[in-house]
């Protein structure tokens, strides 16, 4: 299953739990809080592995998805409604473990987090065409519109760092010295 | 005459039943209140074997073999020159054998023992009967002991058998009875100390052991079988599923030792047991106790070794293993019975002492203690104060290994809400985070020595008995013998102390100081070529400068007589 | 309006950091045992995660549940005496291959045989991480290794076909590349009745950087779960190792320490007398 085929997937299961606009609300908010805490996450694990840079912007861009998922909060600054039913594990926007190795450069790592946001574009796109109640159809468009504004960001934000080197990944040293 | 200690041996090969009828001789003159006590000896085989039950029966507390057989009754000769270093007959000694069972063997013959003809086989066959109850008659008659003893033992026996098969029991028993009261056999016991025979036990150690075991707490059991230490299983088996606790057979040893420290984790007082092979196994993993301060407690019954050695035979050889066996700086504690009663309380209070110290306790019995069937007291029903130390309330800043004044540190159990933590084995700081700084080392290293150095053991840590300038240093099974040996010295007047040690690890300088106050001349008595106990005593304590040693293999047991001849020997010069 | 979650994913995890390497599949299966337990709705207090030696076997003091970190090759023991003690626990057991299949194996097939409801989760990256890079038994025959130079050349065991044969009664793969889906495995396994096997296949990239390729290799079962052993077995014979899902899910009962007597200690004692 290709990476779009999965996000155009998701959707569909998305769009047929989501009942109206606070449902549509809280599907956001676990995405953003996730993508957020992994990215804490990943600051905390390069920071633990002394790549300083790397975990700085990893710290940067969990502060900013955590602005996202903030916007979803109610005036009082309550959370939304819980998860739909079959709504269980969200993971749209937030950046794969895998993908990680202690001498990334800043670029490899903007470069993950910009396949996150065209994974977000890619899902709220689907559900603004998918999506059967027109008030959630409209929803999902505008996040699209917000989540492309990120992808442009990010976009911007990589060229201000250079492509790695061809050696990036080399370390003189074995694994572990003991 | 009646005399105080009888011993007998019952001999014959496979189907002959020899030691059934040792095992009733020994509960009908528990019943008539005697003392008493029954090893075994038996060839490879698996069936069919040459076998010799030893017994001794008293008018007082006994917890050794003495130095000579009075009587021995041979069902039959098959193969018994086996055990002709073991059958200590001498000219004083009298043999009943079946004339039908052929000639006596050259190397019994040679130790000019009254052999005396009886038709043990023809008897039985006359009253449709069996050997073995002629033969358990003709001791009972010699002994003197209430033939409804012996009609209460077949009974007990033969339990659930039809009416014919016990009658002709009754019959042959009784048949032997009249045998034996013919002949002219000078074993009559006489009663001294017999006492209560309503307080009267008869046990193994191992089975005590089962019951210490449960009396202290214990509710799981993971083990592996092996010889000789399988009846402390058997016997938990059932027990356990009476009381709501659990057994399991593992697949091996190291899955036992981690399944006991598994269901302990989880607040379950667990225990294994098994023998050198076994103890060897576990090591890694009772480590793995020590580090994270998992109580448990591992049984060991000793046999001869190294590897598979002597199953079926004692020794007192794996001390230093259990002592030293483990890697790292391990504290943990070794206790050992000193006797087949006690095998009872000292698995209770081991279970006690891991429970209260968070740390494994390793019990090393033997094959003497754990295997010797004895009639002893029941003994004391001992509620210990303490126990494991339980958070069942943890605040937020909740550490599983925090640093407190006397080592031990409240643990949590699975189910706790906020009292999460992971055991472990890795060196870990006061909340169980895995570190390899050096003062999380050094702290909690010095927390895992001080729970055991700074415990109170009490006066349990050893049985000390006299006075004098002469002492008899001893452990485990052999200290029955020493026991004996060290009253007939007072009984001839010699002043002689008796320092016996039920708790090994950790030492006790100063209680051992205390004790050896004013000794002068220091006999050790110990079952180990490579005196092991006694290396044990240089390692960790002050000796007197006169320090004799008798250290040998567990082939022969020691018997009191020779022991004594040590003592008075030293305490003439 | 859904009934309010008990727990969420972050309830689990410790604030332990991990010390595994970056891009470690390890870091995915974490994730899938916090959502699988939230799935689950299992008080973090109520489940124990018991392990062995190995990168993998770290887990426990990453998660906030009871935990216990043995030595190498000894979670089963551990985790099958903690579950027969407390059965009302949720207990897993998780590590690698080389803890599990190798120094660990007989307690694999003894767990498997004896079906005590635990789960069983080896995060099996072919190789010996910790100890850094020696073949497990899982390595193919010619990965080349400083202890194996040119390979093993040894055929490489089979875990789920072991695990089918010695009676687990669930039996499954996953990938740590799609973390949702393990902790559906994971919810499955612990769910199921008896000894659930989940072998997660988790990239071991300092050591085996080849296998950040596995995401193009693995590929979903193109067959349901059968609870036919025969079936199952004919399938893992012939599995090359990348299919996932649950590949048997059998209905043997778990194996339950019978219950007790009522009886006191003093009880005991009436076959002692004399
Ligand atoms: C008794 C013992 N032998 C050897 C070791 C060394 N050791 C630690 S982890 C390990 C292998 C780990 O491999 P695996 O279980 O596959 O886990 P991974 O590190 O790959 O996650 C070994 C051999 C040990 N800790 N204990
Ligand atoms: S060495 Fe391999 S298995 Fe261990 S943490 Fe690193 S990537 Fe994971």
């Amino acid at each position: 299953m290709s990476a779009d085929d999965a996000m155009r997937a998701a959707a569909r299961k998305l769009a047929a739990a989501i009942r109206d606009a606070e449902d549509f609300r809280a599907c956001v908010f676990a995405i953003e809080s996730e993508a957020a805490e992994r990215y804490a996450e990943l600051a905390d694990l390069m920071a633990t592995h002394n790549n300083r840079e790397v975990a700085a912007l990893f710290r940067r861009l969990a502060e900013i998805e955590g602005l996202h998922a903030r916007k979803m909060l109610a005036p009082d600054g309550s959370a939304p409604r819980l998860l739909p039913a079959g709504i269980d594990f969200v993971g749209a926007e937030t950046v794969s473990h895998e993908a990680m190795h202690y001498l990334m450069t800043p670029r490899q790592a903007l470069a993950l987090a910009l396949e996150g946001e065209c994974k977000a574009v890619a899902l709220f796109e689907a559900l603004a065409e998918g999506a059967a109640d027109p008030a959630i159809r409209r929803l999902a468009a505008e996040m699209a519109v917000e989540e492309r504004g990120h992808v442009a960001l990010v976009q911007a934000w990589m060229t201000k760092f250079p492509e790695p080197e061809a050696d990036w990944d080399h370390d003189p040293d074995p694994p572990r010295l003991d | 005459m009646a005399r105080h200690s009888i011993s007998l041996a019952l001999t014959g090969s496979g189907g002959a039943g020899v030691m059934t009828a040792g095992n009733m001789l020994l509960d009908a003159a528990a019943a008539s209140g005697c003392h008493g006590l029954m090893t075994r000896s038996a060839g490879p085989q698996i069936r069919g074997g040459e076998a010799a039950a030893l017994l001794r029966l008293a008018d007082f507390p006994i917890d050794s073999h003495d130095d000579r057989l009075d009587l021995a009754i041979a069902v039959d000769w098959e193969n018994v020159q086996r055990f002709a270093a073991e059958l200590a007959l001498d000219k004083q000694s009298a043999i009943v054998a079946d004339p039908a069972a052929g000639e006596m063997p050259a190397a019994i013959a040679a130790k000019g023992a009254r052999l005396l003809a009886v038709p043990l086989k023809q008897i039985a066959k006359s009253c449709n009967g069996r050997p073995n109850m002629v033969a358990l008659g003709v001791a009972m008659a010699a002994l003197g002991l209430d033939e409804g003893f012996g009609l209460k033992a077949i009974d007990k026996t033969l339990e659930g058998r039809d009416a014919k098969t016990i009658e002709a029991s009754y019959a042959a028993f009784r048949a032997g009875l009249a045998a034996g009261a013919a002949l002219d056999l000078d074993c009559r016991l006489a009663r001294g100390q017999t006492s209560h025979p309503s307080h009267r036990w008869v046990s193994s150690g191992n089975h005590a052991a089962g019951l210490g075991a449960i009396r202290g707490g214990i509710r799981f059991v993971a083990a592996y079988p092996i010889t000789p230490a399988s009846e402390v299983l058997e016997w938990l088996a059932p027990a356990l599923r009476r009381v709501g606790g659990t057994l399991v057979q593992a697949e091996d040893e190291l899955a036992s030792i981690n399944m006991a420290i598994g269901a302990s984790f989880g607040g379950v007082p667990a225990l294994t047991a098994t023998s050198g092979p076994g103890l060897s196994l576990m090591l890694e993993s009772i480590g793995l106790a020590v580090a994270s301060e998992t109580p448990v407690v591992v049984i060991d019954v000793m046999r001869g070794g190294p590897s598979t050695g002597i199953p079926t035979k004692s020794e007192q050889a794996d001390l230093a293993i259990a002592i030293h066996g483990l890697h790292g700086d391990a504290p943990h504690l070794v206790v050992a019975p000193l006797s087949v009663a006690d095998c009872l309380f000292t698995t209770q209070w081991a279970v006690h002492l891991a429970e209260s110290t968070q740390a494994p306790a390793i019990v090393l019995s033997d094959q003497f203690l754990g295997q010797a069937r004895a009639v002893f007291e029941r003994p004391a029903d001992i509620a210990f104060a303490g126990g494991r130390r339980i958070e069942t309330a943890p605040g937020a800043g909740y550490a599983r290994y925090a640093l407190t004044a006397d080592g031990v540190s409240p643990m949590t159990l699975p189910g706790t809400p906020g009292g999460q933590y992971t055991a472990d084995g890795l060196e870990h700081d006061a909340r169980g985070t895995p570190s390899s700084r050096a003062d999380d080392h050094t702290a909690q290293m010095a927390k895992r020595a001080r729970k055991l150095d700074g415990f109170d053991y009490g006066r349990h840590w050893a049985e000390i008995d006299g006075e004098g300038e002469i002492a008899v240093l001893s452990w485990g099974s052999t200290a029955g013998a020493v026991r004996e040996a060290v009253a007939r010295a007072r009984a001839q007047g010699l002043h002689v102390r008796l320092i016996t040690p039920r708790l090994l690890l950790p030492i006790q300088p100063a209680r051992m100081a205390a004790a050896l106050e004013g000794v002068r001349r220091v006999l050790v008595v110990e079952q180990s070529e490579g005196a092991q106990f006694h290396r044990y005593l240089r390692a960790h304590y002050d000796l007197p400068k006169s320090v004799e040693v008798m250290a040998r293999t567990g082939a022969l047991p020691f018997r009191p007589g020779e022991i004594l001849g040590r003592i008075a020997a030293g305490g003439a010069s | 309006m859904s009934a309010a979650p008990a727990y969420v994913a972050k309830d689990y995890k410790s604030d332990v950091k991990p010390v595994w390497c970056p891009g470690c599949g390890d870091f995915s299966v974490l994730a899938a045992f916090g959502k699988a337990f939230a799935e689950l709705g299992l008080a973090p207090e109520r489940v124990a995660v018991i392990s062995g030696i190995g990168c993998s076997s770290r887990i426990p003091a990453y998660t906030r549940t009871y935990g216990f970190h043995g030595v190498h090759g000894r979670a089963l023991a551990l985790a099958t005496g903690l579950k027969l003690a407390r059965p009302e626990l949720t207990v897993v057991a998780a590590g690698g291959d080389g803890d599990g299949f190798s120094i660990g194996g007989n307690h694999f097939l003894h767990a498997c045989r004896r079906n005590v409801d635990l789960t069983y989760v080896v995060m099996d990256n072919r190789v010996y991480g910790m100890t850094k890079g020696q073949p497990s038994p899982t390595t193919e025959p010619d990965w080349d290794s400083a202890l194996s130079p040119g390979g093993t050349g040894l055929r490489p065991f089979n875990p789920l076909v072991i695990a089918l044969a010695s009676g687990a009664n669930f039996v499954a793969r996953a990938f740590s590349g799609d973390p949702n889906a393990c902790a559906a495995m994971i919810v499955a396994a612990i769910r199921h009745p008896g000894f659930s096997f989940v072998e997660i296949l988790s990239p071991c990239v300092t050591f085996r950087p080849d296998q950040r390729g596995w995401k193009e290799q693995v590929r979903q079962a193109p067959v349901a779960a059968t609870g036919d052993p025969a079936r199952a077995a004919r399938r893992l014979m012939t599995d090359d190792g990348f299919n996932l899902g649950v590949l048997y899910q059998g209905d043997r009962l778990p194996y339950r320490p019978p219950p007790g007597e009522g009886a006191r200690p003093a009880d005991l004692e009436a076959e002692f007398a004399a």
